[in-house]
């Protein structure tokens, strides 16, 4: 691996000041992506940023009002495990869970696989879904981006220069949602997704009354299937019904082909995932 | 009490488990310097210039370029002479070796390299083995020479010089045209294998230095330090005694490091740099240093109606990549097995090892026999399909039998194959021929089966394994070997077979790591030899230490050599324990005091041959036979297979170590899952694309069966030591077509002749079957 400059500020503020004293320093938190791009020599920053050395950047807190707060340097692992967020945010649970292995879940910060916006990654489709926000932070102040918003494209962001992702934050999910992440691999288990679901329902007596069905992985940035979530509103959770919106979903979506599947393939798999997320759903609240 | 068949435990295992071991990569020697290679980026040019004089200048490094190799021949390989230390005229494969910088340290090494100033003139890439048998296709060795010092096994195979077909290998018996024309049915099919990389945790690695007397030494990752010196030796032109090769712990073989890899390279760059050179390849590099074959196998089966396999006519043709490396013995191998273990009268069996542009492909785990057994496996049960039999049925309708003749002329002993699947049909759950239809889940979109199939396969013959054997005064014995410690036991099992012949407790017995300054000539520890051949040699130079000290307590007790017998390092009369020695007290008896030492040595070598012209002789000294199951679980909306539970059931001759030898069919059983299900190496236009660990993916422990069953069979060999056959590499073959068979029998008879079994790939199959 080439040689660069490591510079280990203790706050966001030191941090900021290092990125603008040198326009072409890098971030770097759990290294899980970054090393693997330096290694390969796909990117050779002659200075890194790292973020580890700060303290109290990762905690993870809940507020009924203005809902979940992640710092950014939580690792995914502390994600999966907090209390918190498995008994309110469980579809992020499982996102987070299936990303690669134990190792990389104990390094890699949910701040840092924002950032990095691979669209390979699991974290991002439940996040869109759950109506994520991000804290920005820089020597200008701090402003909030809606997740959706933030991605802009495969390894593309709307973060400025000298800007940080601060935290995550998730609205307070109102009583009756239910939902599944259903992460697909077309090799190991622990490779990224070749398609990644997240569906959430919301359910008032047994209709369904709102819904929410974001696809990654297949796209650059996570996908959302209006069309899909719309169909769901006021039907109840039948076999026909997840029928029509893996239907929906197939045609609805333009997926990238790559070694992980054809554009065709991930298409009909991503059909039946959205048939197979909302069976799971319905399971959940012993309804049929 | 015997200490053959016990689980004794790994002797490496503390070690290993605690971080401890020491692998190549570890040594650090003073002085030594750390190296990186330039690679071609292009699949096929010539080079015009190669300049590393800017790197020099700047860097203060060493490098190697084609321009210090202009006093030697820089050509090598063990079969053919094709492989140059670093590129002269051509680069062959985007990967190819041009220079070598050696730093103070890696990473001034690797900035270095980007001095280095190449230029190509791109000349036209063949990439694909067919493409490349074609008239007109860019030959990529127009002159090539066969190396002087060669394996006897070698006759058998046919060099051409004027194509890219490196080799072919040809046998046959009864009149395959009459075979075919008694047939009732014919089935014919081509089935391939994509390229796949062996996953050893430690990447290659190897350090050199030479001292001022003109001795190369070497530290290396090899699986055969014998056949290093030699061939370091004659491309130096040194006599052996001037090469010595030192083999600490090695992070796992699977058949990628054997023969020369990186010790040419560090050999040449410690030579001009004058210093110790160590060069540890990346992962992404592992990739370009041994691959295994790609294969296309084209199988034409005839049967009569009531099972009996009649003819049988199979071309295998092996991508052996850019150098032949041991290609042309794999293809070979592959080639006389290509018939499965049935007696089939009527076989013709062609193989061709054929260059291409792409990364060498070398020895791997099962050497040839998976890509046909992948073949014909699979096709064999859509043979019992046709003809509405079990599958289970038509296999043992035809398998082979002790006291057969194989179609290589091999008269086969310790045939204990049909046991094998017994066992294998029992555990899986097999009832016949009900067992080929779908087994339902209750679970919408899901089905499973159940899937079996058997394999036969041969080692390396003749070969040579040489071991010694030292006894010390205090009771205490080393076993001086050539064979290396791959992480397959050989320290703990040979140790097993060593205590037994002399009669010490196991743990008063040593075995040392290779050094060929001290440790006598293996051939290799490849082809699942080590047991069978360097057991053999060490039990017998154990048993003659045994007799020496039987000879020394028979003049001290005045009793007969034959009366006499030694338990737990303890000389004595048979039927009198009254009358004892111990070691110490028959050196003291022996030398006047207890000092000294006693030896052994023995030269164990197998004998055998195949005739150029007719391909037959004796291919083998034992043959592996081998039987697997599987029960798949498929998801037939996005064709994902699961395995649920792996079988196999290997004839071992005799477990030394039992535990050892389940463990090694677990290894084996993963080897064979990854290649089955998702392991491929992919190109575009000969550029590799998937080259890493982050794109090439192995089995995950989230991939395992649920359930793994080890099974063991036990057929004594006549020649083993103890009875002991190979059986390392013995359960990779028929795990493919057991899942691929599981699979078949999951989606109503759906075959997929390509591997790996990709769920896209199946869920088209399934989609094709729904529309025809």
């Amino acid at each position: 691996m080439r040689r660069f400059h490591l510079i280990e500020p203790d706050s966001f503020h030191a941090a900021i000041a290092a990125l603008e004293a040198d326009p072409g320093a890098k971030v770097i938190a759990g290294g899980t992506a970054l090393l693997i791009l330096i290694k390969h020599g796909v990117y050779l920053p002659e200075t890194l940023v790292n973020l580890r050395k700060i303290r109290d950047v990762a905690d993870i807190t809940f507020d009924p009002q203005r809902g979940l707060r992640i710092g950014a340097l939580a690792s995914l692992n502390d994600v999966e495990r907090h209390p918190l967020v498995r008994e309110r945010y469980p579809v992020l649970v499982e996102a987070c869970h299936v990303v690669a292995n134990i190792r990389i879940r104990n390094l890699a910060t949910m701040g840092g696989n924002l950032a990095h916006a691979d669209y390979q990654s699991d974290p991002p489709a439940a996040l869109v879904a759950l109506g994520a926000r991000l804290e920005l932070m820089s020597s200008r102040g701090v402003r909030e981006v809606a997740l959706s918003d933030f991605l802009l494209g495969a390894y593309e962001t709307a973060l400025r220069p000298a800007e940080l992702v601060s935290a995550v934050l998730l609205p307070p999910n109102e009583p009756g949602w239910r939902g599944a992440y259903l992460k697909f691999t077309t090799r190991s288990s622990e490779d990224r997704p070749a398609v990644g679901l997240t569906a959430l329902i919301r359910m008032e007596d047994d209709r369904c009354a709102d819904a929410r069905l974001v696809i990654g992985a297949i796209t650059p940035t996570p996908v959302r299937v209006t069309a899909a979530e719309e169909v769901t509103r006021g039907r109840k959770l039948d076999r026909d019904l997840f029928a029509e919106v893996g239907s929906i979903v197939e045609r609805a979506i333009e997926p990238i082909d790559d070694m992980r599947g054809s554009a065709s393939y991930k298409r009909r798999v991503a059909g039946a995932l959205a048939e197979r997320a909302l069976e799971r759903c319905s399971e959940q609240g012993g309804l049929r | 009490m015997s200490v053959i068949g016990i689980d004794a435990p790994r002797v490496d295992g503390p070690a290993k488990v605690t971080g401890a071991a020491q692998y190549t990569a570890d040594i650090v020697l003073p002085g030594m310097l750390h190296a990186k290679v330039l690679r071609s980026t292009m699949p096929h040019a010539r080079l015009v210039r190669v300049d590393a004089s800017a790197a020099e200048r700047e860097f203060g490094v060493v490098t190697l370029t084609r321009d210090d190799l202009a006093g030697m021949d820089p050509f090598y390989g063990v079969v053919v002479k094709d492989q140059p230390i670093v590129a002269i005229d051509r680069v062959l494969f985007a990967g190819d070796v041009i220079a070598v910088v050696a730093a103070e340290a890696r990473d001034i090494a690797e900035e270095a390299l980007d001095l280095i100033e190449v230029e190509y003139e791109p000349l036209p890439a063949v990439t694909d083995s067919v493409a490349a048998m074609a008239e007109g296709a860019p030959v990529l060795h127009a002159a090539r020479r066969t190396p002087q010092v060669t394996f006897s096994d070698m006759k058998s195979i046919h060099f051409q010089t004027d194509s890219n077909v490196c080799s072919t290998y040809h046998v046959e018996r009864g009149d395959i045209q009459a075979g075919f024309d008694a047939s009732d049915e014919l089935f014919e099919d081509v089935y391939s294998l994509p390229m796949i990389q062996h996953g050893h945790i430690e990447p290659h690695a190897s350090i050199a230095y030479w001292e001022p007397s003109g001795k190369l030494v070497i530290h290396t990752a090899t699986q055969n330090p014998s056949v290093i010196r030699t061939q370091l030796a004659d491309l130096f032109n040194l006599p052996e005694t001037s090469v010595r090769v030192i083999v600490p712990y090695v992070g796992g073989g699977y058949g990628a490091k054997t023969y020369p890899k990186l010790e040419p390279i560090v050999a040449a760059l410690s030579r001009k740099a004058r210093r110790p050179v160590s060069l540890v390849i990346s992962r992404e590099e592992v990739f370009m240093t041994a691959v295994r074959h790609p294969a296309q196998v084209r199988i034409k089966t005839g049967v009569r109606r009531d099972g009996t396999l009649v003819a049988r006519r199979v071309e295998a043709i092996y991508d052996t990549g850019a150098y032949a490396d041991i290609g042309p013995r794999t293809a070979k191998n592959g080639g006389y097995s290509a018939g499965g273990p049935y007696r089939i009268e009527n076989q013709d069996l062609t193989s061709y090892c054929v260059y291409t542009n792409k990364p060498p492909s070398g020895a791997f785990r099962g050497f040839g026999v998976p890509q046909v057994c992948w073949a014909y496996e699979s096709q064999m049960d859509d043979i019992a399909r046709r003809l509405r039999m079990d599958p289970v049925e038509i296999r043992r309708r035809n398998l082979i039998q002790e006291n057969d003749l194989f179609i290589t002329g091999d008269r086969l002993v310790s045939v204990g194959l049909e046991k094998c699947l017994d066992q294998v049909t029992k555990a899986i759950g097999w009832r016949g021929i009900e067992s080929t239809r779908p087994i339902e889940t209750g679970r919408l979109g899901f089905v499973r089966g159940l899937g079996i199939a058997v394999m036969i396969k041969s080692t390396m013959t003749p070969s040579n394994s040489a071991a010694s054997v030292r006894l010390n005064a205090d009771g205490s014995a080393t076993l001086l070997t050539s064979s290396v410690e791959i992480g397959q036991g050989p320290h703990t099992s040979l140790a097993q077979i060593v205590a037994e012949a002399i009669g010490l407790p196991l743990e008063r017995v040593s075995v040392t790591f290779p050094d060929t300054d001290f440790t006598p000539y293996d051939q290799s520890t490849s082809s699942s030899r080590t047991i069978f051949s360097m057991g053999h040699a060490a039990r017998q130079a154990g048993i003659q230490i045994r007799d020496q000290l039987l000879e020394i307590a028979s003049d001290q007790f005045e009793v007969a050599v034959d009366d006499l017998e030694i338990v737990d390092g303890v000389i004595r009369a048979k039927g009198a324990p009254t009358q004892s020695l111990t070691i110490p007290q028959a050196f003291a008896a022996h030398f006047g005091a207890a000092v000294g030492s006693l030896f052994g040595a023995f030269d164990y070598q197998t004998t055998g041959g195949l005739d150029p012209d007719t391909g037959k002789g004796s291919a083998s000294a034992f043959w592996f036979l081998s039987a697997a199951g599987a029960e798949v679980e498929v998801d037939t909306r996005t064709g994902k297979i699961r395995v649920l539970h792996a079988v196999t059931s290997v004839d071992v001759g005799k477990a030394v170590n039992p535990r050892q030898c389940r463990l090694q069919n677990e290894g084996s059983m993963l080897t064979a899952l990854g290649s089955t299900l998702f392991e491929e190496m992919l190109f575009d236009n000969g550029q590799p694309v998937n080259a890493s660990f982050l794109d090439y993916m192995l089995p995950s422990m989230e991939d395992f069966p649920d359930t793994f069953t080890s099974m063991l069979v036990e057929t004594p060999h006549p020649e083993g030591p103890h009875g002991a056959k190979g059986m390392g590499e013995a359960a990779v073959g028929p795990v493919a077509p057991a899942i691929g068979n599981a699979v078949a029998n999951a989606l109503g008879g759906v075959r997929l002749r390509a591997l790996p079994l990709r769920p896209e790939r199946v869920l088209d199959a399934l989609t094709r079957r729904g529309v025809e």
